[in-house]
């Protein structure tokens, strides 16, 4: 279980994070949504330890640190890997440090996604190169995945096959937070959703309780960031007024 | 599987070009070695002075005095300190390598050794100035026992040993 404690961060005056505190159990698929800038990358990054902040994160009851770090893996929309390197070359580095990396994972979703090996990464598209980040972060063996924004760039049906192909390959105590903006793509196989707005978690529900209170996770996020559907007609009549 | 003894990649940052760096590093060992040979040009041109011909002897030609080793020694040396120099300067590009074109040090920042970003960045540099530094000692007592064993005892200033870490201080 991940828990995170009153997390706090700021650059400079910004606060990006306040008082955040949730817990994530081992096998879920939670969604964190956000607008740009609520402070969903800032929340990954503190979880990795890329960043200081203030507050306590607990990786099964432990600080995290070098013993427990590779409990985690993380798939950035910035991307993690060389571009230099082969897939191959990731490969064998990936195994020499991550005790659990799984080679037949890899493989398999290499052939899935018809990726080259020995090509170096720079040379792939930018759909690729996503994917190749996700799979690294996938075969990484790690317990609980971080996904920032994965798939940014990449078409849908690109996503879609990765959305199939990623419920058939987690085992189930693998846990996956995913940050991204496709709520609705998303809302079908997440378990959960973490809305963050202004650095502070605005609302956590998971989809039994969605269905229970008889709604969908698009209606609950709009509920939740007070969204105003006539917002766009008010605008157009103010401007043909104008003219 | 390639000989790990022996593959300067691991010891570099992942992706770098190791073999343009590792060649730059023996061009500067080549060129500062080169440059300090002009030392026994110096040398053998006081030495010479030391002597003159008589009757088609060489003869040492009284009170002659040979110059501090120091002195001879002038600049010989010090390319190697400058390449020593450049060797340290490759640190930040390495660092900065992780920052370019994706965001590696993400991944670097959470491998389970702790210091392999920093063993990456810092292991050729310092181990390429440190050799530089090195041998620039082992040339310097090299010379200098040259030095001592080339030039007539009459003709030698005394504390010439003492002298060079003068010059040092």
């Amino acid at each position: 279980m991940i828990e995170v404690k009153n997390v706090s961060k700021s650059y400079g005056k910004k606060v990006a994070l306040d008082d955040v505190s949730f817990t994530l159990p081992r096998g879920q698929i939670v969604g964190i949504f956000g607008e740009n800038g609520a402070g969903k990358t800032t929340l990954m990054k503190s979880i990795l330890g890329l960043q200081p902040y203030k507050g306590t994160i607990l990786l099964d009851g432990e600080p995290i640190d070098r013993h427990n770090i590779a409990k985690l893996s993380f798939a950035t929309s910035e991307h993690s890997f060389f571009a230099n390197l082969t897939a191959r070359d990731h490969e064998g580095f990936y195994a020499e440090h991550f005790a659990n990396f799984s080679h037949q994972r890899f493989n398999a979703l290499m052939d899935f996604f018809e990726l080259p090996y020995s090509k170096p990464i720079r040379s792939f598209s930018m759909g690729q190169k996503n994917q190749f980040e996700v799979i690294m972060a996938l075969s990484q063996g790690a317990d609980y995945i971080l996904m920032d924004e994965p798939f940014a760039g990449n078409d849908v049906f690109n996503r879609e096959d990765f959305y199939k192909v990623l419920l058939g390959i987690l085992r189930e105590d693998e846990t996956v937070l995913l940050s991204t903006h496709l709520i609705e793509e998303v809302s079908g196989f997440i378990g959960r959703a973490i809305l963050i707005r202004g650095g502070k978690i605005a609302g956590d529900i998971t989809t039994d309780e969605l269905d229970e209170q008889g709604l969908n996770l698009m209606d609950y996020i709009k509920q939740t960031y007070d969204y105003r559907g006539d917002r766009v007609s008010r605008a157009l009549d103010s401007l043909s007024g104008e003219g | 599987m390639n000989n790990k003894r022996f593959d300067l990649t691991r010891h570099a940052p992942l992706g770098m070009n190791v073999n343009s760096q590792f060649t730059t590093y023996i061009t500067l060992f080549v060129l500062a070695t080169l440059y300090s040979f002009f030392y026994f040009n110096r040398f053998s041109n006081h030495l010479e002075w030391l002597y003159e011909w008589s009757r088609s002897a060489k003869v040492l030609i009284e009170g002659a005095v040979m110059p501090d080793f120091v002195e001879l020694l002038e600049d010989a040396l010090t390319w190697f300190w400058a390449a020593a120099g450049v060797c340290l300067l490759q640190i930040p590009f390495n660092y900065r390598h992780h920052y370019r074109e994706t965001k590696s040090i993400y991944l670097m920042k959470r491998l389970p050794k702790k210091f392999e970003l920093h063993r990456r960045c810092l292991t050729l540099p310092i181990l390429g100035a440190g050799i530089m530094v090195l041998f620039s000692f082992v040339l310097l007592l090299l010379y200098f026992w040259y030095y001592m064993a080339k030039v007539p005892s009459q003709c030698m200033q005394p504390d010439q040993w003492a002298k060079i870490w003068s010059v040092l201080r």
